[in-house]
């Protein structure tokens, strides 16, 4: 008997592999060297600090494994990779030009390393030893393109006239028709990987949405993403005023003892000068949304009246979600998604009021908040972003380890429903309990409709039935998240997901109030 | 019982502590078996975490221990 099938999602993560290993000693590699102010060049001793053995232990070679590291590096440091074929020094005047403290990272953020590229076949249905050439061959007979046959006493798909529509791996007695494919691309919801010239897998920047779904699931680590870290770390150094606004999936994160007080006296420790929950933004969104909702409760009661094309409130925080809603159905996104920006944003707009000069820095699982900066509104306010992954890096680097430290000050800048954001259909609770708050007694318990979906590959489908109207009754809240389980699931995540979904929930219970209407008005 | 403690400090948690303490926590025989506690940074990680993940099985300190290593050792000592 087998095991349950996991899908793609599930496969990898949470489990530690040398891929992870070496992932994030480059980061605490590449920390450590700024810290430590050393000069620029360097960093061409660090590849020989990850790849320290003589002998190959990963690839064909140690000069393969560090010329990867090498790219990896450069990632770190947020430059461009270097073409393929284009191998100089790493340290180039480029180094230079990124230990500055103002902003120099470029699209794209997902990038492709292609000397680490082992590229995969494309997906397609392959005969595997298990098949006995057994005499009744159901796949022969099931397939519609006649593309296989019996050769020399085996199944054979002949892969031209394949159109993998899986037929024949259904009906085999053995299961000898595997599928393969290529898990970057299983894990990419919106299609955007595809092979270039010579197989390597290749990003198509247009459909890209920034998720970093295929950084995770890259099983030779050849995905990775470029990192702000250096720039924040001299930003620190330089004396600046650097403050953090941290996600409300950070709970559990850095371990079951690094409680969130201790977390907040680490971050301060390394030289933050004030700390905020971005649940706070993710309050001011709700009570927006829910804000939107009420209109479009009263405005469906008297639909004769009103213009508005408006159908549902589609959530807004997730970038990704976003921004592939935009893309593939632009007039649905446009009428019914949510104007408002992201937490990330509204809590950056708190801090900046305090404190116009002020760099911002959002801690968070997510890779596609670095997309985000690159809209000019969002760009004034938030200034970096780092993912929990590199945070601990820099914690390394600068020795510090919270579960060390004392319990100053707790955290508490937010309602319990904002600090349940980063689990999937948390937001849609989030509106609805708002929205129940707002309306007049006599609606309190009017039926409000919620969908909700996770993964890209799930929000999309979800998208196209809302297109055509399958849904019934038709919901008003659509709440749509592109990683799997939600934020917790997020590529600079740590924690596996059962236990930063139950501390997510714990630390939620913890806050003062429930509602982000009862506190906000008090401030 | 056997008794487990986990390192918890940062440089074990960024290498792999974590998800031993998720495979411990997901195995009834070990949970039935076993004592896990997590612990603060037991100073075996050296460092640039070259030792991480460190765990403590019965007071003896194990270093840079993979997964199926962990278990290994644990089924010895639950069959002893």
């Amino acid at each position: 008997m087998g095991k349950k099938d996991l899908n793609i999602f599930e496969k990898m993560r949470g489990i530690y592999t040398p891929v992870t290993e070496i992932r994030r000693k480059v980061l605490a590699a590449v920390a450590r060297m700024i810290v430590e102010d050393q000069p620029p060049r360097n960093i061409e001793y660090i590849p020989y600090q990850i790849i320290d053995k003589d002998i190959p232990t990963y690839r064909e070679s140690v000069f393969k494994e560090r010329a990867i590291v090498r790219e990896r590096i450069r990632l770190a440091f947020g430059m461009e990779l270097k073409e393929f074929g284009a191998h100089g020094p790493i340290h180039d005047d480029d180094v230079i030009n990124t230990i500055t403290d103002s902003k120099i990272l470029k699209r794209p953020i997902v990038n492709v390393i292609k000397a680490g590229c082992e590229r995969c076949p494309e997906h397609s249905f392959i005969v595997t030893d298990l098949c006995r050439g057994c005499i009744a061959h159901p796949c022969t007979s099931v397939c519609p393109k006649n593309a296989v046959s019996i050769q020399k006493g085996k199944s054979f798909i002949d892969q031209s006239k394949c159109i993998r529509c899986g037929r024949c791996a259904q009906v085999c007695p053995y299961n000898a028709i595997a599928y393969r494919e290529r898990p970057c691309a299983a894990a990419c919801g919106v299609k955007a990987i595809t092979s270039d010239d010579y197989g390597f897998a290749d990003i198509n920047y247009n459909l890209c949405v920034s998720c970093g779904m295929c950084i995770v699931s890259c099983p030779f680590g050849a995905i990775g993403e470029k990192s702000e870290i250096v720039q924040i770390i001299t930003a620190i150094k330089k004396g600046k005023r650097v403050y953090a606004e941290i996600a409300p999936a950070f709970i559990n994160q850095f371990g079951p003892l690094a409680t969130p007080a201790k977390i907040h006296s680490a971050l301060l420790k390394m030289g933050f000068l004030d700390i905020k929950e971005v649940a706070l933004g993710a309050d001011k969104v709700v009570l927006k949304e829910a804000e939107e909702l009420v209109k479009l409760i009263k405005q469906k009661k008297e639909p004769h009246i009103s213009k508005d094309q408006r159908n549902f409130i589609g959530t807004s925080c997730c970038t990704s979600w976003k921004m592939c809603a935009d893309h593939h159905f632009p007039n649905l996104a446009k009428n019914n998604i949510s104007e408002s920006f992201a937490p990330m944003v509204e809590t950056a707009r708190v801090i900046k009021n305090k404190d116009p000069e002020g760099i911002v820095v959002f801690i968070g699982p997510c890779i596609a908040k670095k997309e985000e900066c690159f809209i000019p509104e969002v760009k004034s306010l938030v200034d970096f972003v780092m993912t929990f992954e590199e945070l601990v890096a820099v914690f390394q680097a600068f020795d510090i380890d919270p579960v060390d430290l004392t319990e100053e000050e707790s955290i508490n800048d937010a309602s319990s429903i904002g600090r349940n954001f980063p689990v999937a259909g948390g937001v849609a609770q989030a509106i609805i309990q708002q929205t129940r708050a707002l309306l007049p007694e006599s609606e309190k318990n009017c039926d409000i409709t919620h969908i909700n979906a996770d993964t890209l590959a799930e929000c999309l489908k979800m998208l196209k039935k809302l297109k055509s109207e399958k849904y019934d009754p038709k919901p008003l809240v659509v709440e749509g998240m592109a990683c799997p389980f939600g934020c917790i699931g997020g590529p600079g995540s740590l924690s596996s997901l059962n236990r930063a979904k139950i501390a997510v929930k714990k630390f939620a219970e913890e806050a003062e109030n429930t509602l982000p209407s009862e506190y906000l008005k008090k401030k | 019982m056997i008794k487990i403690e986990i390192c918890c400090g940062l440089n074990c948690l960024a290498h792999g502590g974590q998800e031993l303490l998720d495979i411990l926590e997901n195995n009834e025989k070990y949970k039935k078996n076993c004592e896990i506690k997590c612990v603060n940074c037991l100073n075996e990680c050296g460092d640039t975490a070259e030792n991480s993940p460190v765990i403590k099985i019965n007071d003896k300190i194990y270093k840079k221990i993979t997964a199926d290593c962990m278990m290994n050792l644990i089924e010895n000592f639950i069959s002893k």
